[in-house]
């Protein structure tokens, strides 16, 4: 005869709510997600580029710390575009169709972007894009977190019509970013009454900046807006330098050198001189602080963080956050939910924007100090709504303008010209 | 018992079956109403996650057509034509109102219906300088600069700003407008016309507008609603009335910490869901989102008892469903256990009759299952239990006979073996008697003769002999024990007496090995009551077996009395100085046919049975033998037997006799030996001889009688055995015979006869072989004079006791009178008499009863008793009186003349005591 003794009661009910519980349970993936981060590894753009990915990184470990995704850790899969837009292209069909990642950070220059863009759209993939661009595109396959030229080049521009005078002497790379930038450039400062009294490029990469620093001098211009990229800077600058061009007299207004590049173009050197950016390292958030020492503990004391690294680390988040809220990392359901989402960024609030993909952010211009940091002298005072098409030509003009540019470099997005020419 | 397995059953099964039903009940319940909120509260999550999506979208959709409104409003020409000419109306900070005038006769008409068209509160027109050149509300701000007071600062002057230096949309905060006093949020856009800067068109859209955006609750149920909360003086306000406070717009404040946490949450751009507590204090489930156009933190919700109100009514649902389950379960139960427990109680009710004896019982069969079946099982064990029993009786029946049989054989065996045993022990011991006999007479003539060379070979046969007949007796007397056939002859015993006689016997023996005997004994040894020769056999085993062992040493019987358990207790202790044992040696040592180790046997001798024989008798004796022994320092033997030994007391027959006092005509007192061994016969008529006597022998009993006759002997001694009359028939003769009666006869047997002697009256016991020593200690005790005869004469007749009185007087006995039984034991207790006549019936005391009392008095256990009665006795009297009296005369004719012949036979002797 059976007895109810307690123990057997116990073990009884015990079997029946595992039971229970394992019944009402399904067994959670826990494979890792493996997600793309594809920069220039090697080449001109390593300079820039590598920092970036150790902020992606930096916000990829933060996640898998406090216990990844859904119940998943993140596996990060590093592809180098060896700052050749064609190897962008081909790594980023790598990453999405053999390494099965998740998602893709990274691209610097509006060139390789330009290159995967059909690659993201073709795989109806996603791409996060993390630096200041020049507007003119809303790939639905890419997450711009970046700014576009309101968030930027056009606040710079008023203030430096305002602050330094109408005379603008417009430097820039070869290539689509600085190209547009002008263009808008000119559209507004021509708006605002200024003067364009001189435009030169230099092929990316290129050293012979002799002919510029000569144009620039003889132009006498009041400020010069430069959109040089890469390691060209360094020559520009110090050719500049050696013109006896002092900040003092003319400021140039640079949109790609942050903190990072500084040091090798000598802080001191550089002191007087201006950038435009959503963010600084010397922006006062308690977010940022956090940022700055989590990144520091991570990749050492002397490390500088700048805008791309914000960018490219808040970038990562807000895609982690849309991952949770479809609960699903596929790209189409984290495309799905990355509109509307949002967080204090270091730099301040950062928000993507439903209809563009773009990100509302702050905008600033940075006085560059001897330290190498950055004295904000202006800022927004909210986040600024994205516009990726300004408003001095309708969409359409705009996108047309850009397919000519491309056009008459034989379908690419860089000047396949080596000789520094003048627009004509 | 029935009562209780019932409702045991009852109750276990009640457990089970509620088990069974709740348990999963209990927890599909649970995890149902888990699983329904978990669905619930997503379900509700997505609805409300959907309107505050649809609210953004509302949002951004109306702004954005209010924004493209304004821009298609900026595109056109008439836009830039219209702010250059209002602004031509300001010169130098004044206003030049014709100038006004007809730039809004020109063009107010187109912004008023642009404004109408948009559906804004007011269309600003700001020239390139800054200033609110048109408004179609013209209000306070109309005129002002857009960065002086009073709009610099406020919505409407950031926004102005923020799109002149961007040249691009420019959209305000909803916000408290001050120069408007009421909320209101501006979309800024800039006027280009030919790819210049001409000035700025700004929209302000005001508080109804917005809130017929906002304030649909439709789908939100009861006590859903929006919350739209804003930055504002730095500090979190909600900017549109709620459903739950209409008059919540700027004035509704969020604090910075406790309830409202999903309003902060929504401030941080970061969109969430989750439960919350409301500006009201209710429970609420809500979600949250940032909008970016207006920095809206927007938060949708509903109470939570609202939300989950299906949860609380599935819950009550499964309580009630667990609640008639249990109910069901219960009942069920019940009737299982009833339909379990009636059967099984009809089976115990019937277990029980057929335990009580009922073989006829039949439990009713009320079910088919298995307790059915065991019911069924049950009766036929039954039935099979009946027949059982009825052929048992025959199986016993059957079995007892053949153990009968099988026991009756066994019987003849043992009677077949014990007659051998006593067959050998006289064929055997009848030539051994003959070889020891004569060697030693051989010895003492040799040594009278003077021829000694002989001497040393006769002992060695003597030695021989006694030797061989101790092994002889020894293994007769273990067959005798084994056969259970060993009996125990108990008389009062002096122990000084007896230790003296066994020391004396044993000191040959003792000094052979130059040995020094010490015997303790304390003045009050006292008397045991216990078997004499079988004490005697053990002291002298033990001390010949320390005399064997011992050379040149010291031994030590050792007596003492105590009393233990409330008994009284003796103690022989032999010691000696000798070779000592092993405790291994020791175990062995009671064992028959062992001695401490093999080679004793051979450097000793002895069979070995000795100790185990005397192990038997103390046990027999009600005591028992232990042994301590060091080895190399000698053995400590004791033998504790209790005072008296556990043996019914077998009655004494008259046993002492007295002496003729005849002598022969040699003039020494004449004896008859009898025996049917001439050796024997020659022997003891030698050692008599030598001793004084005139022997005189006889072969047979017959002649023995005739001799006992004719001789008047003063004792006569006689073997049992014997062809023709045996000893006993002699023994009985010469007791009839009143010539013969009083003579005092030694049994002289090789068989253990001390018993039967003793209940025939024989005076002393000897065993062959003859230890001549003994012969002459008893002979010693015969008494050859007569003296203190004292008779008591117990009569209540005085006449009778008067002329009783002087015939014993005449005949020389000192005379007690007692009047009846009562006053004869007063007298004994004075004067111990050596003969009592006694009459039967008297007052006060009779004579069975003074027996009785007289008897019991250790000193008159053997005093001769005759019975002089007129009683005419029956045969319960005569049992009564049997053993107890030595002999009875009828008070028929004279008395005297029968008392007369007989009193001879009872004159005292020194030695009436038995031995």
């Amino acid at each position: 005869m059976f007895r109810l003794t307690k123990p057997f009661i116990l073990r009884l009910l015990a079997c029946l709510l595992i039971a229970a519980t394992l019944a009402s349970c399904s067994r959670p993936d826990e494979s890792p997600i493996r997600v793309g981060i594809l920069h220039s590894m090697t080449g001109t753009l390593a300079i820039s580029a590598r920092p970036v990915v150790d902020a992606t990184l930096l916000a990829i470990e933060e996640i898998n710390a406090r216990g990844g995704l859904l119940g998943r850790q993140l596996e990060p899969v590093i592809a180098d575009g060896t700052s050749d837009s064609a190897n962008f292209a081909a790594e980023a069909e790598r990453l999405i169709t053999k390494e099965n990642v998740s998602v893709v950070f990274g691209s610097w220059t509006s060139s390789s972007r330009k290159a995967v863009a059909p690659v993201f759209e073709k795989h109806k993939h996603l791409l996060f894009y993390p630096v200041q661009y020049e507007g003119l595109e809303q790939s639905p396959n890419i997450v711009y977190n970046g700014a576009t030229p309101n968030q930027q080049v056009m606040p710079a521009v008023s203030y430096a019509l305002a602050n330094f005078g109408p005379r603008v002497f417009l430097v820039g790379s070869d290539y689509v970013f600085p190209r547009t930038a002008n263009a808008i450039i000119r559209d507004q400062v021509a708006a605002l009454g200024g003067e364009i009294v001189g435009e030169l490029y230099l092929p990316l990469g290129g050293k012979n900046v002799r002919p510029m620093i000569e144009a620039i001098v003889a132009a006498k211009p009041e400020v010069i807006l430069n959109t040089i990229n890469g390691d060209s800077n360094v020559a520009f600058f110090r050719a500049l330098r050696e013109a006896g061009v002092a900040p003092d007299r003319l400021p140039v207004v640079s949109f790609s050198i942050s903190e990072t590049e500084l040091p090798e173009l000598g802080s001191e050197a550089m002191a007087g001189n201006y950038a435009a950016w959503n963010y600084f390292q010397s922006v006062d958030t308690p977010e940022n602080r956090t940022f700055l020492e989590r990144f520091r503990a991570r990749y050492g004391a002397d490390r500088v963080v700048s805008d791309p690294l914000e960018a490219a680390y808040f970038g990562v988040l807000l895609w982690a956050q849309a991952v949770q809220a479809a609960a699903s990392v596929e790209p189409a359901a984290a495309l799905a939910e990355i509109r509307g989402q949002g967080m204090r960024a270091p730099g301040g609030l950062a928000y993507i924007d439903g209809p563009t993909q773009h990100t509302w952010k702050y905008a600033r211009i940075g006085r560059i100090r001897p330290d190498g940091q950055f004295d904000v002298v202006w800022s927004s005072d909210k986040p600024v709504r994205p516009m990726p098409f300004p408003l001095f030509r309708t969409r359409a003009d705009w996108e047309s303008w850009q397919n000519n540019l491309s056009g008459s470099w034989g379908g690419k997005w860089v000047n396949p010209r080596t000789e520094d020419v003048p627009l004509p | 018992m029935k009562k209780s397995r019932r409702s045991r059953i009852a109750t276990q099964l009640l457990v089970w079956f509620l088990l069974l039903t709740l348990v999963p009940l209990v927890i599909a319940a649970f995890l149902t109403t888990r699983t329904a909120r978990q669905l619930l509260s997503e379900q509700i999550g997505n609805n409300l996650r959907v309107m505050a999506d649809n609210l953004g979208r509302q949002v951004e959709t109306f702004l954005r057509g209010q924004e493209r409104d304004l821009l298609v409003l900026a595109a056109n020409p008439g836009t830039a034509e219209a702010i250059d000419a209002f602004s031509a109306a300001w010169k130098n900070g004044a206003l030049d109102e014709n100038t006004r005038a007809s730039a809004a006769a020109r063009f107010a008409p187109f912004l008023r219906r642009a404004a109408e068209s948009i559906g804004t509160d007011d269309i600003y027109l700001i020239d390139r300088d800054g200033r609110i050149v048109f408004s179609t509300a013209r209000g306070p701000d109309f005129g002002v600069k857009i960065d002086e007071s009073p709009v610099a600062g406020t919505t409407l002057g950031r926004t102005a700003q923020s799109a002149r230096f961007t040249l691009g949309l420019g959209q305000s905060d909803f916000d408290f407008y001050a120069p408007d006093a009421r909320p209101a949020t501006f979309i800024a856009v800039p006027v280009l016309a030919d790819g210049k800067y001409r000035g700025l068109a700004v929209l302000q859209i005001g508080a109804a507008e917005i809130n017929r955006v906002i304030s649909d609750t439709s789908g939100l149920g009861a006590t859903g609603e929006m919350v739209v909360v804003a930055e504002s003086g730095g500090e979190l306000v909600a900017v549109a009335p709620t459903r739950h406070d209409p008059a919540a717009a700027f004035r509704l404040k969020v604090p910075s910490a406790g309830h409202s946490a999903a309003l902060r949450a929504s401030m941080k751009g970061l969109p969430g869901s989750g439960p919350d507590t409301d500006y009201r204090g209710q429970s609420v489930l809500a979600v949250w989102q940032y909008l970016p156009a207006l920095r809206w933190g927007v938060v949708v919700k509903i109470d939570t008892d609202e939300a989950f109100a299906p949860v609380a009514l599935l819950r009550e649902l499964s309580l009630a469903i667990a609640l008639i389950s249990g109910v069901l379960a219960a009942l069920a139960a019940w009737l299982v256990a009833r339909s379990f427990s009636r059967p099984i109680e009809e089976l115990t009710a019937a277990a029980y009759e057929v335990a009580g004896g009922n073989l006829h019982r039949r439990a009713e069969v009320r079910s088919n299952n298995e307790i059915g079946d065991l019911a069924r099982d049950f009766n036929a064990m039954t039935g099979q239990l009946g027949e059982m029993i009825a052929t048992m009786d025959e199986k016993v029946r059957l079995r007892t006979a053949e153990l009968a049989e099988a026991r009756d054989q066994a019987e003849d065996a043992n009677r077949t073996k014990s007659a051998f045993l006593a067959n050998m022990s006289h064929e055997l011991r009848t030539p051994m008697n003959a070889i020891i006999g004569y060697s030693e007479m051989l010895t003492e003539e040799m040594q009278d003769l003077g021829q000694d060379e002989f001497i040393p070979d006769l002992k060695k046969i003597h030695s021989a002999g006694k030797h061989l007949l101790g092994l002889i007796n020894d293994v007769l007397d273990l067959s005798k024990i084994e056969a259970g056939k060993m009996t125990v002859y108990c008389e009062t015993i002096d122990v000084a007496t007896l230790v003296r006689e066994v020391e004396s016997t044993v000191l040959p023996l003792v000094k052979k090995n130059d040995n020094q005997l010490e015997v303790e004994l304390p003045a009050a040894a006292g008397t045991m009551h216990s078997d004499l020769t079988k004490i005697r056999q053990m002291l002298f085993n033990l001390l010949s077996n320390a005399s064997k062992f011992t050379e040149k040493g010291k031994l030590r019987l050792v007596v003492t009395r105590s009393v233990e358990k409330g008994a009284d207790w003796l103690r022989f202790a032999v010691s000696d100085s000798g070779i000592g044992m092993t405790p291994e040696q020791m175990g062995r040592l009671f064992k028959a046919f062992s001695q401490a180790d093999a080679s004793t046997t051979r450097k000793f001798g002895g069979t070995g049975l000795g100790l185990a024989i005397s192990r038997e008798f103390c046990h027999l004796l009600g005591g028992d033998i232990t042994v301590s022994s060091v080895l190399g320092e000698g053995s400590t033997f004791t033998i504790a037997l209790p005072a008296a030994a556990p043996q019914e007391e077998v009655p004494a027959a008259p046993a002492a006799t007295a002496q003729t006092g005849a002598t022969g005509s040699s003039g020494r007192p004449s004896l008859v030996v009898i025996d049917d061994d001439p050796s024997v016969l020659d022997l003891m008529s030698r050692f008599l001889t030598r001793e004084g006597f005139d022997v005189h022998t006889a072969a047979n009993g017959r002649e023995g009688l005739e001799l006992a006759k004719t001789k008047s002997p003063v004792a006569i001694t006689t073997d049992v055995m014997m062809p023709g009359m045996d000893g006993w028939s002699v023994i009985n003769a010469l007791k009839a015979d009143p010539d013969t009666a009083h003579i005092p006869i030694i049994l002289v047997t090789i068989t253990d006869s001390r018993e039967m002697g003793v209940a025939l009256g024989v005076f002393d016991y000897l065993a062959k072989p003859v230890d001549w020593n003994r012969l002459r200690g008893i002979l010693d005790r015969i008494d050859l004079g007569a003296h203190g005869r004292t008779v008591l004469i117990v009569e209540d007749d005085e006449d009778a006791r008067d002329q009783l009185r002087r015939t014993m007087v005449k005949q020389g006995w000192t005379v007690l009178l007692a009047g009846d039984g009562q006053a004869a034991l007063d007298a004994v207790r004075e004067t111990e008499p050596s003969l009592v006549l006694l009459d039967l019936m008297m007052p006060r005391m009779d004579g069975f009863e003074f027996l009785d009392h007289f008897r019991r008095d250790p000193r008159f256990g053997h005093t001769p008793v005759i019975v002089v009665t007129a009683k005419d006795l029956t045969d319960e009297d005569r049992a009564r009186l049997s053993g107890r009296v030595h002999s009875l005369i009828t008070k028929d004719g004279s008395i005297v003349k029968k008392l007369l012949p007989q009193l001879q036979a009872y004159l005292p002797h020194p030695a009436a005591k038995p031995s």
